[in-house]
């Protein structure tokens, strides 16, 4: 018995090494697996604070690629019409209806709240996992019941631990870490549904360390690869509230 | 106002949503010109209706009802009439329709609306169809909506333009009488003191001078002219932007007037019948102004500047430059925000006083979760060493509802930007909650 079982370990050890995939190969098949080529969402964002109080803010967002976003604010009142767009890394800008003016975010406000929530308007320029650079090897671990590869991934200077489902090449969790390797914040992606072969995470959990809250982002609608041309980031549809 | 929305829902076959705030606020001045009293508040409504008519088209039609004057008797008689004893304003907001890409990434808007140009806080020397509203002494950079025709059009997401054309013209709204009152006419003490000057130079004594100023019977007319309504008379401007290389950049035009007035004094003396005629001709002067905007990051310092050169259209106003650069920074939870003006200060621009140099500033910081916010902002008039501050505390106990507590402080000498706010030390606060 003992013999079969070391015959085994050692037949899926040896599977192991040779179907080892790279950091940037596991990084590459995720985006396969969930970058549209677009994408139009609705989503419901709750906000929990530390003392558990909930805030929920509607949004509509409109994607293209791993670099272009535009998201528009539908609720709360007080928030309705505002909207954020990122064409890159170096181009943010939030267009507030009350002063009916288009800002652009400097790169310290870029860490700031996006909407009062725990996500920042970097995160949410970065949502796809655009500009990460994997540092060392993939990780093969098992995460949440999962078996997944772990990666040390860096993001513009910021070093995380993303998860990656081995079987469907799906983000199963990231781990953004501060200077002293200590988990700042932690986002999770669930209830994948498949919609024209794409991999979309209906549910995105981030939970703020710091802060002690948490915001969910829960898709209502998706529509994927509906043909968004690049000239659709302007900031006349920044103005149109969604 | 549900039944007003369904009838509207019934009559135009789409959805109405409704948004509204409710606002009350006041400052009680503790210090300064006529202290231990309230000074200002501002009891406001506003209600917004927006159907949801298409994804091509969308409209607004939003007013408010504002009450930011005390009552005001000149006889008993007056008792009876609500409007003295109650005033209250209904301003119309924004009541527009707008067109989405009648061509491709074009919009088109026709109605009250409010087109801000400008990549400053605050401050905008390019910024020039909407209408400045100072009659709230908290908001230094409020706009009113005016009616114009607006078109946009990006055809590629780094380049856009917008072209825009105002008919009527709406001059700026100044603060009620109650808070300050700017200083536009001279009073009978100075007319007479010139008087006696215009004695003395005619070889009079100075007894006999104040003697005959003092017998003069002194008359003051007013003539406020607003500009025309013809073609020529219109409020119009282009502008060009574009972003690269992680930096925006815009160019502007526009044709159109100062939003307060230029004053023309002209007297006339009658030795013979013994009056003194004053013609005040208050007018808003013509202007072209040629703009340009910056605004990049560097190093993770939001910078930007703008600048707005107008040629006054007559030889009464000589042609000024107004710049404004400055730069922001978010650190360790504060939000840092310094800018200098080489221009006109809203509040200081009130008692006509031109082009001085400023620096703002406003420090902010957000606690318990962001539902707390902490600013101190101000101005420096650099010269005259005169400045204003305008401390903060917002609290947001839930989503939609504000509570504020706020001070004004000022300290102005003399000839300097503030001396009419001179010492004035204001307390307030207040609660808005929209919906």
């Amino acid at each position: 018995m003992n013999r079969i079982l070391t015959t085994v370990l050692i037949i899926s050890g040896l599977a192991s090494a040779v179907c080892a995939l790279t950091g940037d190969e596991v990084l590459e098949r995720m985006r396969q697996a969930t970058i549209a080529a677009d994408r139009r969402v609705e989503a419901v964002m709750k906000i929990t604070d530390k003392n558990h109080r909930v805030q929920e803010r509607v949004l509509r967002m409109v994607m293209k690629g791993d670099e272009k976003i535009l998201v528009w604010f539908l609720k709360p009142a007080d928030l309705r019409g505002v909207s954020f767009m990122s064409t890159g890394r170096e181009n943010m800008w939030v267009y507030l209806p009350a002063q009916g003016r288009v800002r652009r975010i400097s790169g310290s406000a870029a860490e700031g709240s996006f909407g009062g929530s725990d996500f920042s308007y970097q995160e949410m320029a970065n949502i796809s996992f655009g500009n990460c650079q994997v540092q060392g090897e993939a990780v093969l671990t098992v995460r949440n019941g999962d078996s997944a590869y772990q990666l040390l991934i860096d993001q513009q200077g910021k070093k995380s631990r993303l998860w990656v489902e081995k079987e469907r090449f799906l983000p199963l969790q990231v781990e953004q870490l501060g200077n002293e390797a200590e988990v700042r914040k932690r986002i999770t992606f669930a209830d994948f549904r498949q919609i024209n072969g794409v991999w979309l995470p209906w549910l995105i959990r981030l939970e703020n360390f710091s802060r002690g809250s948490v915001t969910e982002l829960q898709l209502q609608k998706a529509e994927l690869n509906i043909g968004i041309k690049d000239s659709y980031f302007t900031e006349e549809n920044m103005k149109q509230g969604g | 106002m549900v039944l007003w929305s369904l009838l509207m829902s019934l009559l135009l076959g789409v959805e109405l949503p409704i948004q509204g705030s409710l606002s009350s606020r006041l400052l009680f001045r503790i210090d300064g010109k006529d202290s231990s009293r309230l000074s200002w508040f501002s009891n406001a409504g506003s209600l917004v209706f927006a159907p949801e008519i298409s994804e091509q088209m969308e409209a607004k039609l939003g007013f408010t009802l504002r009450a930011d004057r005390f009552p005001k008797l000149s006889s008993g008689t007056e008792l009876s009439t609500a409007d003295r004893l109650e005033p209250v304003t209904l301003l119309l907001d924004e009541a527009y329709i707008r067109l989405y890409n009648p061509v491709p990434n074009m919009s088109v808007t026709i109605g009250r609306q409010k087109v801000h140009w400008g990549s400053a806080d605050a401050v905008n020397p390019t910024d020039n169809f909407t209408t400045p509203d100072y009659s709230d002494p908290l908001t230094w950079d409020a706009r009113r909506p005016v009616w114009m025709a607006h078109l946009g059009y990006s055809p590629v997401s780094a380049f856009g333009l917008e072209f825009g054309v105002k008919p009527i013209f709406e001059p700026a709204i100044n603060p009620p009488a109650s808070w300050y009152q700017p200083k536009i006419l001279p009073t009978e003490t100075e007319l007479r003191a010139g008087l006696v000057n215009q004695l003395i130079q005619a070889g009079y004594d100075s007894l006999t001078a104040q003697q005959i100023a003092g017998q003069f019977k002194i008359k003051v007319q007013e003539n406020v002219r607003l500009p025309g309504t013809g073609f020529k008379d219109f409020t119009w401007g282009g502008r060009v932007k574009t972003h690269f290389a992680g930096l925006d950049l815009a160019l502007s035009g526009l044709r159109g007037y100062d939003f307060l007035p230029a004053t023309l004094a002209s007297t006339s003396t009658d030795f013979n019948t013994q009056e003194l005629d004053l013609l005040i001709t208050e007018f808003f002067p013509p202007r072209t102004v040629l703009g340009a905007e910056l605004a990049t990051n560097l190093a993770g310092v939001g910078l930007w500047a703008e600048a707005g050169y107008s040629f006054y259209n007559d030889s009464l106003l000589k042609d000024e430059l107004s710049v404004i650069a400055g730069l922001d920074y978010s650190i360790a939870g504060f939000y840092l925000n310094l800018q200098y003006l080489h221009g006109d200060f809203p509040l200081a621009r009130l008692q006509l006083a031109r082009l001085k140099e400023f620096l703002l500033g406003a420090v902010e910081r957000r606690f318990v979760g962001d539902r707390l916010l902490i600013r101190l902002g101000g101005v420096l008039d650099i010269k005259k060493r005169s400045f204003g501050l305008m401390p903060a505390v917002t609290f947001t106990p839930f989503s939609g509802l504000e509570l504020e507590l706020t001070g004004l402080v000022f300290s102005g000498s003399a000839n300097s930007a503030f001396a009419p706010l001179n010492k004035i030390r204001e307390i307030g606060g207040g609660v808005k909650y929209r919906f």
